[in-house]
This record gives structure tokens, sequence and C-alpha cells, in this order.
């Protein structure tokens, strides 16, 4: 950027200054003393950041007012305005918009700006008197180049970084320090705890081993305890038992004995056979004796032929028996049927001769046809016959009848009607007169007065009556002569009846001839005759087929009496109330076969008795053989079944006591481990007083081992609790939550710290960095810069160890070093932090006009021509205003280049001049 | 057609716990304790499931720091199961179970073996068709340095699988320094059963090389699914090789990047979009899985200075409030923490200046590109971290009193570094 017109108003000795045209590259102010150029340079130095109210500001009459065009790089022009204190207002062209001033000035600050590019003879030294040490340091570090003011910071703000990781994690972060140890603490914990977890397993297969050993030991007391529990429950029990166990001893030998043993050995089911048999046997004898005396009572003699008589007939008499009740009936039946029989002979025989003049034959009769063909014939003829009767009689009657009504035609008189009435009101008063005579009330006088008035009403009827037979009389004579000639007529009718009435009687007769029939018999029943006759036909068929019938059963129970009669006869003799009619008693008695029940109970009976003979017999030859089935109990017991059954009896007896004492003593020994042997094998070896000792003794010893064996039990309850505990992972899943929980606490401290470290670390190797290359490459353009100034004298600059002090020594070209700036003249010294100044000048990017204020004074000729060729090359990019009273330099500048405008400033007034002018007026 | 099935497994270290910090909801915690343990049950489920012939357990199956008798006694229960099935156990000892800390604490049933230390044995199966020959070697110390695979010569039978617990890392490595090359010259093996790598790898397919992971991850060290390989073989080649995620729980990390969020203001806009995020995750997942997370949010936004104002307070806050919200929610959720790594909030405009004219500046920017590349400079830095870093990243030595600083961790911390020092450096206080 450059100015290119500056306008400045009521600023010390500029009331209304103008600079106008001013020279992109160089401007050369001369001015005698206190011409104003000090407040020229005030005015330059704060045109891009405004003006302070200090001392080295000239005060305003009214207020500041400075305008300005300035050009960029671009050649774009912008205006600058400054009114009083107030900040610079740019404007871009004619656009009212304010842009910023940065848009020029970039990042150039006003100290910057002011004490690098405004250069008066006070700022070429060490230490300007104007700045404090802070801003010293300041430009020190703008001497260094862009950056160091940053680079200043470095030492503080490292310093902090380390200050605070220190106060987290120590100076070198160890694990266990400051703010980390807490979580290192718990961390280790952790670790501890899940080292406790390893080394549960060791302490695990331990605890297992002891437990196993414990478990050993106590199984083995275990099993002590419970011999001890046998021991005693033996004891006890003997105790309990002990009568008992004396008892069955004493029993056992009883039953063990050869014979004893033989019996009771017996099988038992032959000795109940023998029994079996025994009783049997009984019982049979014992029926036989009673049916021998039942027998006996009904018979003569009960010898083995009369039995055998009895049982040969067994069949038949059971047969006939059995068939009794049977024939008794049909006996009846058959009485009864034959005087049926005899009575329907009896009927037809009398209906015979009833009907026929001679009896004719049975068989005969059964010949007539009298079907119901010739019935109907019969029945025609005797119908025409009765009709024709009744017919004639009719006639008769009518003719009867007629000569009746003329005869009467002939007499009537007509008072039939009164008469009647009369009849009954004479019968009223009659009733009436004997009801008064036996009551004598009012009611008869009430009937009296009754007859009175109903005779009067007779009287009144019969008047009626003559009037109406006046008029009849008439018409009777009429009726006479009418009646006359009809029975004339009905005689003639009469005749030829009587006729046709006779050929049928005719033809009805000889029908009475063919039916065998009486000739008394009236032809009016003829066919209820012929119809009696087919009766009578079918009545003898009925007959003769009973009576046929009745031949037969005649014959079959002839049959059956024959064989009871033949039976009866057997026993006739033997029998005491044995009575047996003949065949036609029994006929007309069935009653008498009653005696077959006789018979028949004392066949079964001889029947029973002689198989109860056999039955005994087989009996006794079975249990003989039973009771010979052993010889050995044969000599023994002998063969008495009485003697085996009561030894038996009497050992068995014994045994079961010998059971129930066993199944006494063996119910004690349910539920227990001890068998009866065992009780007896221990039984024998104590009496009763040595064995409650031994009780008591088993006991104190089971007490004891008791004890011992709960010891032992809580003991593994122990160890499985233990084992228990290390089976879980619970010190594990602790030992992890305190690392983790520990863990995630402690990482943003770490990463804090570490942070805070590598912050600090890039700090240091920044500063280092920075540091080498202020030494080797920041000083290089100043470095140059002052080796031309001084012809080569001088090779190199350094900066002091500590940057920020505004400190450099010099290297001579003969290698010497120049620590202290002491050492060097006022004008080398000028010469160097004009180099410094200069090359960081041309280092800053942001181009901004650069014033030499007179500070080029202390310079000989050759130093001085040397300085303006810089400044001229520093021209060709920074505008340069050099206010000078100092003609030599003016001059210098116009010989050295035509780039340069030259104005005379005089009482606050620029005078655009030529430089021999200028010189001319300044000299 | 014969056909053999087994399982493949490795590095289980039963006993050792998901790590995890704060009070998850009761539901989730048991759920978080026991995944190890769960994700052992799941192996033996699938085992009998799938009816397979056999298991090979190929080192890594105890945890030697977290050894346990619960431990000792679930492996055993499943042993027990599978040997009602039939289904047989071979187990190699890795360096966390070596067998110089072998206690067998429960007497196994007769379908386990484990393969000794002294050298390389070897069990032959016989099926139908075809025999099936498996080999191994157990550790018998903490390293396994012998590596002479002529040790493990023997005769090959139809189908050979070889079982090694290695890092694959060649010469140097303390866990049985072999690499592919080498493992490779024996050419008659078809399986190599490997254990010690904690991801599921198949490094090869003919013949299989094939590292199963753990099947339960317990750290962020461990994203993604645990399981085992399932493989099938029909007439003694390879038919199907299938990997079965068993773990029920699973580490996420999740990167929020807060750059275009327009509506964050506060850290309540900062829950809700973290919520959302969530959801969206939720949504997505697999509803049985218990999800453990890490959300780190990243990108440029003017947020970034509230959070970093508040420091790890307000990510802690952050935190709480979305676990209360989770828990309510009842979603199997937990978040373990929120990572910062938010870019500086610096004016980009300020920052180019700096670039451009600032040589302290530059010296920053060229110190941080340095710093990454130059290993010495990096080494330095390190150091300077402190003890309670270390760039050890061998997850079978970590130690739980240091943490351990990878690229990322250090580039996130140099990230914080350099926002302080433009923050107090160039922002042109003083």
């Amino acid at each position: 950027m450059f100015i290119r017109r500056i306008d400045i108003r009521d600023f010390g000795l500029f009331r209304q200054s103008s600079l106008i045209d001013l020279h992109q590259n160089i401007n050369i102010i001369g001015g005698l003393n206190r011409a104003g150029k000090s407040t020229l340079k005030t005015v330059l130095a704060s045109l891009g950041y405004g003006y302070q109210n200090n001392e080295q500001t000239p005060a305003a009459k009214k207020q500041y007012q400075i305008d300005a065009v300035l050009i960029d790089v671009k050649s774009a022009k912008y205006h600058l305005d400054i009114t009083g204190f107030g900040k610079p207002h740019l404007y871009k062209n004619e656009e009212k918009k304010e842009i910023s001033i940065q848009k020029l000035f970039k990042n150039i600050d006003r100290f910057t700006y002011q004490n690098l590019f405004v250069i008066t003879l006070d700022k070429l030294i060490s230490n300007p008197a104007h700045l404090n040490e802070k801003e010293i340091s300041k430009l020190q570090a703008i001497l260094l180049g862009a950056g160091l003011n940053d680079f200043r910071k470095l030492p503080l703000l490292r310093s902090d970084l380390l200050q605070s990781a220190t106060r987290i994690g120590g100076k070198f972060g160890k694990v266990d320090v400051a703010e980390f140890k807490p979580y290192n603490k718990q961390i280790k914990r952790g670790i501890t705890l899940q080292k406790t977890a390893q080394q549960d397993l060791s302490t695990f297969n331990k605890l297992k081993e002891e437990k196993k050993s414990l478990v050993i030991k106590k199984e083995e007391t275990q099993a002590k305890i419970n011999k001890l529990n046998q021991k005693i429950s033996l004891l006890d029990l003997l105790d309990i038992n002990y009568e008992l166990l004396d008892e069955y001893l004493i029993l056992q030998e009883n039953l063990s004995g050869e014979k004893a043993s033989n019996i009771l050995n017996y099988p038992a089911q032959t000795i109940e056979k023998i029994k079996k048999s025994d009783l049997e046997l009984i019982t049979i004898e014992q029926e036989i004796e009673e049916i021998t005396t039942k027998i006996k009572a009904d018979v003569s003699s009960l010898d083995n032929e009369s039995l055998v008589k009895f049982t040969d007939e067994l069949n038949s008499i059971n047969e006939l028996t059995k068939q009794k009740d049977v024939y008794q009936e049909r006996i009846n039946l058959f009485n009864k049927q034959e005087e049926r029989i005899l009575d329907k002979k009896a009927t037809i025989d009398k209906s015979l001769d009833d009907l026929f003049i001679t009896s004719p034959e049975y068989d005969q009769i059964k010949e007539i046809r009298c079907n119901k063909q010739v019935q109907a014939i019969i029945k025609k003829l005797i119908n025409n016959i009765k009709d024709y009767k009744i017919k004639n009689n009719n006639i008769e009657e009518e003719i009867r009848v007629l000569e009746k009504e003329i005869d009467l035609k002939d007499n009537q008189e007509l008072v039939f009607a009164s008469k009647q009435i009369t009849f009954y009101i004479a019968i009223f008063i009659i009733i009436a007169s004997i009801f008064g005579t036996i009551l004598w009330t009012d009611t008869f006088i009430w009937i009296l007065l009754s007859g009175v008035l109903l005779l009067g009403i007779d009287r009144l009827l019969i008047y009626r009556q003559n009037v109406k037979v006046e008029k009849l009389a008439q018409s009777l004579a009429e009726e006479k002569n009418n009646l006359q000639i009809r029975l004339i007529r009905l005689k003639e009718e009469s005749q030829t009846v009587k006729n046709e009435l006779r050929d049928f009687e005719k033809q009805a007769h000889a029908y009475q001839d063919q039916l065998y029939l009486v000739e008394k018999s009236s032809l009016a029943s003829l066919a209820e005759d012929c119809q009696e006759i087919k009766y009578l036909q079918e009545m003898i068929t009925d007959w003769q087929a009973e009576y046929n019938n009745q031949l037969s059963r005649n014959k079959e129970i002839k049959k059956y009496l024959t064989r009871v009669v033949n039976l009866a006869n057997k026993f006739q003799d033997l029998i005491y109330e044995l009575y047996l009619p003949d065949i036609d008693e029994l006929f007309e008695y069935p009653k008498y076969l009653d005696q077959l029940d006789l018979i028949n109970n004392l066949v079964v009976l001889a029947d029973r008795l002689i198989s109860l003979k056999e039955e005994k017999k087989s009996k006794k030859i079975k249990l003989e053989q039973l009771i010979n089935i052993d010889e050995q109990l044969s000599k023994e017991i002998g063969l008495s079944s009485k003697k085996i059954i009561d030894d038996y009896n009497r050992l068995n007896k014994l045994n079961d006591r010998f059971k129930q004492i066993e199944s006494q003593i063996k119910q004690s020994l349910k539920k227990k481990t001890i068998n009866l042997a065992k009780l007896l094998e221990t039984f024998a070896g104590y009496d009763k007083n040595s064995l409650s000792e031994t009780i008591k003794k088993a006991q104190a010893s089971k007490d004891k081992f008791s004890q011992e064996l709960i010891t032992i039990i809580e003991k593994i309850e122990n160890k499985k609790i233990k084992l228990a505990e290390l089976s879980t992972d619970q010190n594990l899943y602790k030992s992890k939550q305190l690392i983790d929980e520990a863990r995630a606490d402690l990482r943003p401290l770490a990463e804090e710290y570490a942070v805070k470290k590598t912050t600090a670390f890039l700090l240091k190797k920044m500063e280092e960095k920075f540091l080498e290359k202020a030494y080797t490459e920041l000083l290089t353009g100043a470095k140059n810069l002052f080796k031309n100034i001084t012809a080569n004298h001088y090779h190199d600059i350094i900066p002091d160890d500590d940057l920020s002090n505004a400190k450099f020594s010099l290297i001579d070209r003969e290698g010497d070093s120049y620590q202290s700036l002491n050492m060097l003249s006022r004008g080398t010294e000028e010469q160097l932090f004009l180099a410094v100044r200069l090359s960081r000048i041309q280092e800053v990017e942001t181009k901004l006009p650069v014033i030499i204020d007179d500070s080029l004074v202390n310079f000989d000729y050759q130093h001085l021509q040397r300085v303006v060729d810089e400044l001229i090359s520093l021209a060709k990019t920074n505008q340069l205003f050099v206010l000078t009273c100092h003609p030599t330099l003016i001059k210098l500048f116009n010989k050295k280049t035509a780039r340069i405008n030259n104005w005379l400033l005089k009482k606050g007034k620029f005078t655009k001049t030529k430089y021999h002018n200028l010189i001319e007026e300044i000299t | 057609m014969q056909k053999v099935s087994f399982i493949h497994a490795a590095d289980i270290h039963l006993g050792s716990m998901v790590h995890f910090t704060g009070s998850p909801p009761n539901y989730l915690e048991e759920k978080i304790n026991e995944a190890v343990f769960n994700s052992w049950n799941n192996l033996v489920e699938l085992a009998i499931l799938k009816q397979v012939d056999f298991i090979l357990l190929a080192g890594d199956i105890f945890d030697r720091e977290q050894r346990s008798i619960k431990a000792a006694d679930i492996f055993y229960q499943g042993i027990n199961k599978l040997a009602k099935e039939n289904i047989k156990i071979f187990m190699i000892a890795g360096n966390h179970d070596h067998l110089q800390d072998y206690q067998s604490i429960l007497s196994m049933p007769d379908n386990f073996y484990l393969f000794s230390a002294e050298k390389f044995e070897s069990k032959l199966l016989m099926f139908k068709d075809f025999t099936v020959k498996i080999i191994g070697r157990s550790y018998a110390s903490r390293e396994e340095t012998r590596n002479n695979l002529k040790d493990l010569q023997t005769e090959f039978a139809n189908f050979s699988i070889v079982m090694l617990h290695t890092d694959l890392a060649g010469q140097g490595s303390p866990y049985l320094p072999l690499n592919k090359k080498e493992i490779l010259t024996l050419s008659n093996v078809d399986y190599w059963a490997l254990g010690h790598r904690h991801l599921p790898q198949l490094i090869d397919k003919k013949p299989t090389i094939a590292y199963p992971g753990v099947l339960q991850a317990r750290d962020f060290g461990e994203l993604g699914k645990g399981g085992c390989w399932l493989v099938e073989l029909i007439d003694k080649e390879i038919n199907k090789i299938e990997f079965k995620n068993l773990a029920s729980l699973e580490f996420k990390k999740i990167i929020i990047k807060l750059t275009d969020e327009s509506d964050l203001e506060t850290f309540s806009d900062l829950i809700d979009i973290l919520q959302k995020r969530i959801e969206r995750l939720y949504l997505q997942a697999d509803h049985n899985s218990i999800y453990l997370l890490e959300m780190i949010l990243k990108g440029q936004h003017p947020i970034s200075k509230l959070l970093s104002e508040q420091g790890s307070e307000g990510l802690q806050f952050i935190k709480d409030e979305l676990n209360n919200q989770l828990s309510q929610a009842q979603l199997s959720v937990w978040i373990e923490r929120i990572v910062d790594q938010c870019i500086n909030e610096f004016p980009i405009s300020k920052l180019e200046e700096l670039k451009d004219n600032n040589p302290l500046y530059q010296e920053l920017e060229s110190l941080l590109v340095k710093l990454l590349a130059d290993k010495e400079l990096k080494n330095e830095l390190l150091q300077e971290m402190g003890e309670i870093w270390t760039t050890r990243t061998n997850l079978e030595e970590s130690n739980p009193l240091q943490f351990e600083v990878d690229d990322d961790q250090l580039q996130y911390m140099i990230e914080q570094s350099k926002r302080y020092i433009l923050n107090n450096l160039f922002s042109g206080g003083k």
C-alpha cells in the first residue's frame, strides 16, 4: 500500500496542509528544524490506527482532520479519514460503505508499525528510551520476525502446562503419583484381588482335599455310630424280648425232637386228608344208621336180599313214581271223558228219536243229503208256503174285515167319543169321593168343584160330537156300497192263492220223505230239520272220533297201571302198609297210585343205604392207605388216625405258640437290621443283669462318637461354604469392577495429562525450532544487509540466548565476536538495528510505508551511501518517507534514483520541489 | 457319502469378564457379567443342535488372570453335556491357560482330550468312509518358542487338522513364532485350527487356515462379532465353512459427525442427536444382543467449544443422561463412553493467515506432520506422556496400571494439543 495524497488539518503546525501526488517509491520531505517533520512523522505513524491523546501528539485547536488517498498493490484507491481521536475510516473509491482498515494494514498493529516502519534515531539502539521492558521485548519479537510475539508467550504457556500436568501426574506421569495415585491404588487393589482370586484355585483344591478327608472321617465315625446303634438296638431288643426268647428256646427244644419233628414235618396235606376222611366216615356211618332206622319202620325184613330187591326196581319205581301224578290226572280225565261221551251219545240218540220215524244207523244218517243247497231249496219252498199262507190269510182277513165293516155300517151309532170322556169323569168323581171321605178337607171341596166343572165340559163335547155324526151318516151309505164291490174281488183272489199253496205243500212233503222225517213233523220246520240233520251228522262224526280216542287212552293207562300193579306185587310181602288194588280199581280210584311214593321212598333209601355202605368201604380203604403211607410214621404213631391227629394237634399248638413268639420277636425286629438268629445268638451270651450294664456302656460310647460326628459335619459344612464362596467369581468380578472403574476415571486424567504434556512438548519443540531458526534463518536478511552496509566488515549477527532480550552479538570478518553492543561504535549499533529493521520490513508481507526520520545522521558518508542503496531497494516494495534536514542525504537519494518526489516542508506547508531547490532551501 | 462336522473355537478366556463402567440397569448388568460364560454355553448348544462330531479348542480357553472355579465349573458342565451327546472335545492350552498353571479342578469325562505340552500328539478319529487326524500341542508356559514343525511330522489321515496357538507373526514372537509360509510347508494338513488372534479370520481356504477369534468380545479392542467356525466335511473334503456368532454382547464404536448439525446449540440438542443415532443403530441391530457403545464426536462445530469448556464432566453428563433414557426404554444398549474428537473451533480465516504469516504456527504445523511420521520424535513425545501411557499394544500382556496409546489415541491427543495451542497462543489474546 502507498499513500497517494494526504490532507492534514488542525494538527500541530499543519493548519491546512496537503501532500498531493506522493510518489509510490520515495518521498523526501526536507525541512529545517521545527518545520513540522516530526509532526508529519506522527501523522504518518498513526495514519492506520488513529491518534492517541498523549505527549507525542500535538494538541488540536479544534479537531484533527486527516484525509488520505491510499492505493493498494492492485492499484485500488481508498479514502481514509480520521477525525479527532477517532478511529480511521476507510472507504474504497467513492463508495460510502466503510471497510476495515485491516484491509490495508492487515495484521500490523500500531506498536509494530510505529516501532518497525517508523525509524527514528532514538530507535536504533538496543533499548530505546521511550520503551519499557515489555515493549522492548515486544520490539525484539518484531525485529526477529513475526511469530516472536507469540513465541514470547511460549515459556509461560509451557510452564503453566507443565505445572498443571505435574499437579495431575507428577513430572514424569508415573502411574502412582499426584492425582493418579488414588486410582492407581484402586487398580492395585483390583490386581491384588485378582491375584487372590487366582490363588483361590489352589485354596479351592486344598479345601477340596481337606473336605474329602473330613468326609472319609465322617463316614468312619458314622460307621462306628451305626455299629454301636446296631449293638444298642440288639441289646435293647434282647432286653425287651428276654422272657419271650426264653420261652422260645424251650418251645424250640420241645418241638425239635425227632418224633415231634416227624409229626410236624409230616405232610400237612395228608394229615388234613386223614382228618377229613375220618370225619367223612363218621358222617357216612351216621347216615347209614338213620336210613336203616327209617327203612326198618316200613319193611318186614331188611336183609341184603330185600335191599337188592329194592334197588333192582330203582329205575322202574323211579320212572313210575315220576309218571304217577300224570297218570292220576289222566285217569281222572279219562273218567270224565267217558261220561261226556256217553252223554253225547244219549243226546244224539234222543235227537234221532225226535226227528225220525225210525232210528236209522249212525252211518245211514251220515249218508242223508242235507247240505246247504238242499237247505236253501227247502227254505225257499217253505217260505213260499209261508208267504202264500200269509197272503191267503190276509185276503181272508180282508174279506172278514170288509164283511164286518159292511155289518158295522149297518148298525153304527156315533156315540163312542162321549162314552170315553164320561167314563173318565165318572172315575175322577168316584176317586175324589173316596179321598173326600177319608180326608174331608178343603181340598175335597176343590176336587168336587173340579168334577162338576169337568162334567160341564163333557156335556159341551157331546154336543159337538152329535153335530159331526149327522154329517157322517150321509157318507156311510156311499162307503157301504164300495165295500161290497171290493169283497167280491177279494174272494176270487183267495181262491187262486190257495191253489198255488197246495202245489208248494206237495213239493215239501216230497222232501220230508227224503229226509226220513216222521210225517207228523211240520212242514214249517222242514228247513230247520234239514239243518238239524246236518248238525247231527257232525255230532256223530265228533262222537265217533272222541270214542276212538278214549279207546286208545284206555289202552295206554292200562299199560301203565299194569306195570304198577306188577311192581306192587313184588313188594306186596315186604312192605307193611302196601295195598294195591287191581287195574279197574285203579281206574276208578287213581288215588291208590300214591302207594308208589311209599315204594319209591323205600327204594331210594335202600339205594342210598347200599351206596353209603359202598362209600364207607372205600373210604376206609383210602384212610388205611393214607395211614399206611409212611412206614416210619406208622412205626412211630401206629395206625390210629386219632392218635395221629391228637399228636399232630398238640404239637401244632406248641408250634403255633412258638410261631407266635417268633412273630412277636420278629415284629419287634421289624425295621431293625437285626435278625432273629443274631438275637438268639446274642441272647446266649447275656443274663438279664449283665445285659443292662452292656447297654449303658454302648450308649456312652455312641454319645461320644455322635459328638465327634457333629464336629466333623460342622467342619465339612464350613468347607462347603468356603468352597461355594470360592466357586463364585465374586472376587474376580470385584477386581474387574475396581480396575474398570478406576481406569474409567483415570483415563480422562491420563488423557488430560498426556494432552498437557503433549502440548508442552509441542511448545518446547516449537520454541527450539523457532530459536534454531532465529539463530540460523531469522537474521539472515539482516545479516546480509548489515554486511552490505558495513562493506563486509561484519559477517554475522547472533541474537541473545534469550530472544526476548534485544541483544545481539556480532562476528566480524576476522571471526571476532562482539558479545556486547557496548563494544561497538554508535554508528555501527545504529547500522545494526537499521539493518535488522529493514530486513524485517522486507520480510513482512504487508507492504506499508516506511518513515525514516533523520535517523541516518550518525553514519559516515560511505556507510550512508550504502544505507541509501538499501533504502532505495526497499522503496521498490515499501513507499518510503525520508524526513530530513540533511542535504547530503537528499542529494544521495536523488542521485541514486529518479523514483522520488521531493517536498519542502516549511512552517507546516508542503511544496513539491526539485531536489536542488530543496537542498537550497534547507542548506 | 460320509458327512462329518466340527466346530473350531479358541480364545474363550473363560473367567474373564466384559469390561464396562458405571451401573447399567439390572436387566443388563447380569447379562454383561455373564456374557463370556454365555458364549461358551452357546457354543455347547450349537454343537448339540448341529450334532457335530467333535470340537476343537485352540488355546486360551481359560484366562490366566481371571481363572476361576466358576469358569472351570461352567466349562465342565458344558463338556459333560457334550459327553451325553457323544461329542468329542480336543483342546490345546494357550499362553493364557498354559499347562504350568493348569489346575484341573474337576475331572473331565472321556470325551475331553487335552493335548500335552511335551510334544505334538495326534488323535485319530475313524469314520465310516474316512479318517480324521487331530494334531496339537499345548503351551507349557506363558511363552512358546518351539517352532520346529519337524516335531509335527506324523502319518497323516484322510483329513488332517493341526491345532496351534500362534500369532503367525514369525520370528521373534513369543507365541509360537511361525508364519504362514512356514506352516504351509506341511502340505498334508487340510485344516490349520489356529488360536490367539482375537478377531475371526479365514486366512486361506486350501488348506484352510482359520482363526475363530474370541467367542465374546470383552472390550473395545475386540470390536465386531465373536464366535466360532462350523466346518462340514463331505467325503474328506470341506464342503462348508461358516462363521457362527455366539456372542451375546457386541462392542461398537459410533462416529458422529457434528459439522453439519445446524440445530445443535446445547447439550440437550447433542443428547437428542446421539439418541437418534442410537435409535437408528438399535433398529438395525440384532435385538438378542447387548451393545456397549463408544460414541465419538467428530467434525467441526461451535458446540465443541462448549464441550471443551465442560471437559470430561460435560461428556459424563451427556453419557449419564443417555444411559438413563436407554434404561427407561429398556433397550439393551449401554454407552460406555463418549469421546470428544471434534476438531478445533479456531476460525479458518485466521488459521489461513497463521499458516501464511506466522512462522511459529508454521513450525507447529510442520511439527504435527512430522510427529506422526518421525518415529524418533513420536517416541520422544510418548516418553513425555509419562509412564501411564504405553505403546505396548500386546493384548496378552496389558498392564491395567497403564493405558495403551495407539496412533488413533495419539492423533486424538495431538489434536487436543493443537486446539489448546491455537486457543492459547495464536488467538491474539495476551
